[in-house]
């Protein structure tokens, strides 16, 4: 007897997971569960640091928690969308009101105590600063 | 060689990204059928309406608000901007770049006529949020009975 061989999708296993949200628009099983977006990321290097750039959109500065354990940064947001109480929905683009969820493996060169971040307008932008070790040194060359 | 690749990526968070990646194009692309969601368009835009007009919010993180154009007329608010998106300081590398560069004009469609000179807009947390009243016109007008 033949048997097809069971496929287990490694993406929908980590689909409940909160640290691995997805950005589709899947219904929860719990409907008073918001959806979970990754927000919208660039990543810089230079000499001495990095810098994430991530989209967060209808956050305050208060619902963001950023959290390192170990080699893992994790971004975690919601937002806070202003009333909409009398008003009557006609036509919808985006869920207003969401989470936003992301983790990132960090390089073993950033300063894990020494990061910050900012929010303004929607962007929040981390400052990871390189280990002393990690940053280029120039070395002199003498004659022997 | 299979371990030059994304595993050695510092900034690659997952195994399974692009994975992920193409099943977010396709749930997009379902969407965007039921028409639910509408995909691909920047800002992504909500309308609302109330007794005495209408109020729009469009997601725009990131841009300076001096640079949106915003115009009404008869039942049609249109929002124009750029999205400029620069390296935090000189010289920096880009590692991951999701958002870029965008020129945006988005034309909204209202049921019903809008007093352009009522218009009130706020950008906050990178939502800009603007509110119209409806036309003079449009409003509704009681109607005297008199006497025969």
């Amino acid at each position: 007897m033949h048997t097809q061989p069971m496929t287990v999708r490694r993406d929908d296993a980590f689909a409940t997971s909160a640290t691995s949200a997805t950005s589709a628009e899947r219904p929860s099983v719990d409907a008073a569960a918001l959806p979970v977006f990754e927000p919208v990321t660039n990543v810089y290097e230079t000499a001495e640091r990095f810098h994430v750039v991530a989209e967060l959109p209808g956050v305050d500065q208060d619902a963001v928690d950023l959290v390192i354990d170990r080699n893992r940064l994790a971004i975690k947001a919601t937002t806070a969308p202003a009333t909409t109480d009398g008003l009557r929905g006609l036509h919808r683009e985006y869920h207003d009101r969401k989470r936003f969820e992301r983790w990132f493996v960090l390089p073993d060169s950033v300063d894990r105590a020494h990061v910050t971040a900012t929010l303004k307008d929607g962007v929040l932008t981390l400052v990871l600063p390189k280990a002393e070790q990690a940053k280029p040194r120039r070395i002199e060359v003498t004659t022997g | 060689m299979l371990w030059n690749t994304r595993f050695t990526d510092p900034w690659n968070d997952d195994l399974w990204s692009t994975v992920r990646g193409l099943r977010r194009a396709f749930d997009d692309l379902g969407d965007a059928m039921r028409g639910n969601v509408r995909a691909g368009e920047y800002p992504p835009i909500n309308v609302w309406s109330r007794d005495d007009g209408c109020a729009l919010s469009a997601e725009m993180p990131g841009i300076d608000p001096a640079s949106i154009d915003i115009s009404a007329a008869g039942d049609t608010v249109t929002l124009r901007g750029r999205r400029t998106v620069l390296p935090p300081v000189d010289n920096a590398q880009c590692l991951r770049a999701e958002r870029a560069d965008i020129d945006f004009t988005r034309t909204v469609q209202l049921p019903f006529p809008v007093d352009a000179g009522s218009a009130v807009a706020q950008y906050r947390q990178g939502v800009l949020s603007v509110s119209l009243s409806i036309a003079s016109e449009q409003k509704p007008r009681r109607i005297a009975v008199a006497n025969a």
